[in-house]
């Protein structure tokens, strides 16, 4: 797993920012009823429960990024290599706002009882904008750059289907956030606050149109890193490549169904505890699956470059 | 010669390859045979097709696929022989 003192470091700051995570989730504030009936004890243990599984998906996601960025230092210079590396860069920026965002959401109640969680939430919406719209623009950049490096465009066929796809999810999101009584101010009892605290206005142009971005750069690298796989000569390069196009894949759709989430979180308030941890921990297995992929794929290149 | 005859070897190569076929046949020659790439020729080849073969059956366990590598490489040694 440690290849480098490089390496140690980065999955000691992984464990440490985890630690960060679970002391502050641990201790955090109550703010709401009690809606289980949990002791202090069973709270606690299913903290825990839901907490030690992130520090599996972030060590994961930063090997993921690891393997892809050891495998970029071995082909720097070339002009694949320019390409991955603003893959591999776009990756690390999403695995950095995914412990970030998820660090700094935990200080939303304590915000609450110190009357800063309008401030706290509107910082942590914007934070889970920023890091996948950046870390996505680097990935539609250097999937863009395999594709015209092997000469290849995107089919008609796939431009239409995205097209399509995004014809009905933007209305179909839209209508979700907005359908949200609560984005601007709490209305719903048991609903400790808003989700954005924004007028609809800044919702639409600052949320949702972002968000929507975010996914068509997603699709469209997803899009490319397949047109490149297909096109590229290789067949031992291709068996590799694919497990990294699929982690890909996977990392796109779940930051989709991640904001689909989102969107309707006042739905899951209606669940039952075991039914809301199922989805978490899918989620979770999911995610961990992508990245395991990725890593796999990034060891597999890697080993054709060092192969003697 | 020798630098077209090193163009073909990557040409082949790339089939199983792709683009790090030209990183991965010159890595070969220089750490093997102790030569610039474009210094290669056929009667390395014997030497140089049997290092490919191990290291190219070191990211694949598909034995054909190697050996459908080593008879392209023989048949493009014969060529510029």
């Amino acid at each position: 797993m440690f290849k480098t003192d490089t390496d140690k470091r980065y999955y000691a700051l992984v464990l440490a920012l985890w630690l960060v995570y679970v002391a502050l989730y641990l201790r955090a504030p109550l703010i709401g009823p009690n809606s289980y009936n949990l002791s202090h004890t069973q709270l606690a243990f299913v903290k825990l429960t839901v907490a030690l599984p992130f520090l599996i998906i972030w060590s994961l996601a930063a090997s993921g990024a690891i393997a892809l960025k050891r495998y970029v230092n071995l082909i720097t210079g070339s002009t694949d290599g320019q390409a991955f590396s603003k893959l591999a860069n776009g990756l690390t920026v999403l695995v950095i706002g995914l412990i970030t965002t998820a660090t700094v959401g935990q200080f939303q109640p304590y915000a609450f009882i110190a009357g800063h969680i309008r401030a706290m939430v509107i910082l942590n919406n914007y934070l889970q904008i920023v890091f996948p719209l950046v870390a996505f623009y680097l990935m539609y950049q250097g999937s863009r750059g395999l594709t015209e490096l092997v000469g290849a465009r995107l089919s008609a066929a796939k431009r239409w289907g995205l097209f399509l796809v995004f014809a009905a999810l933007a209305p179909l999101y839209t209508w979700l956030v907005f359908h949200n009584p609560n984005r601007t101010i709490v209305t719903t009892p048991g609903v400790n606050y808003a989700s954005q605290y924004l007028p609809d206005i800044w919702i639409l142009l600052t949320i949702v149109m972002p968000n929507l971005i975010v996914w068509a750069l997603g699709a469209l690298t997803v899009l490319h890193l397949r047109t490149y796989s297909k096109a590229v000569q290789g067949l031992i390069y291709r068996a590799a490549l694919k497990a990294l196009s699929n982690g890909f894949v996977a990392v796109v759709l779940f930051s989709i169904i991640l904001q689909f989430l989102s969107a309707t979180s006042g739905s899951l308030v209606h669940l039952k505890l075991n039914g809301i941890l199922a989805i978490i921990y899918f989620l979770i297995a999911f995610y961990a699956a992508a990245y395991v992929s990725v890593a796999l794929g990034a060891r597999q290149l890697s080993k054709i470059e060092e192969a003697r | 010669m020798t630098a077209d005859f090193f163009d073909a070897i990557v040409g082949v190569s790339e089939d199983y390859l792709g683009p790090p076929a030209r990183r991965f046949i010159s890595r070969q020659i220089s750490f093997h045979l102790q030569k610039r790439p474009e210094q290669i020729n056929p009667a390395d080849m014997p030497q140089l097709i049997e290092w490919t073969k191990t290291a190219m059956a070191l990211l694949t366990q598909d034995q054909d696929l190697v050996n459908e590598f080593q008879s392209k490489m023989e048949d493009l040694t014969k060529q510029f022989v």
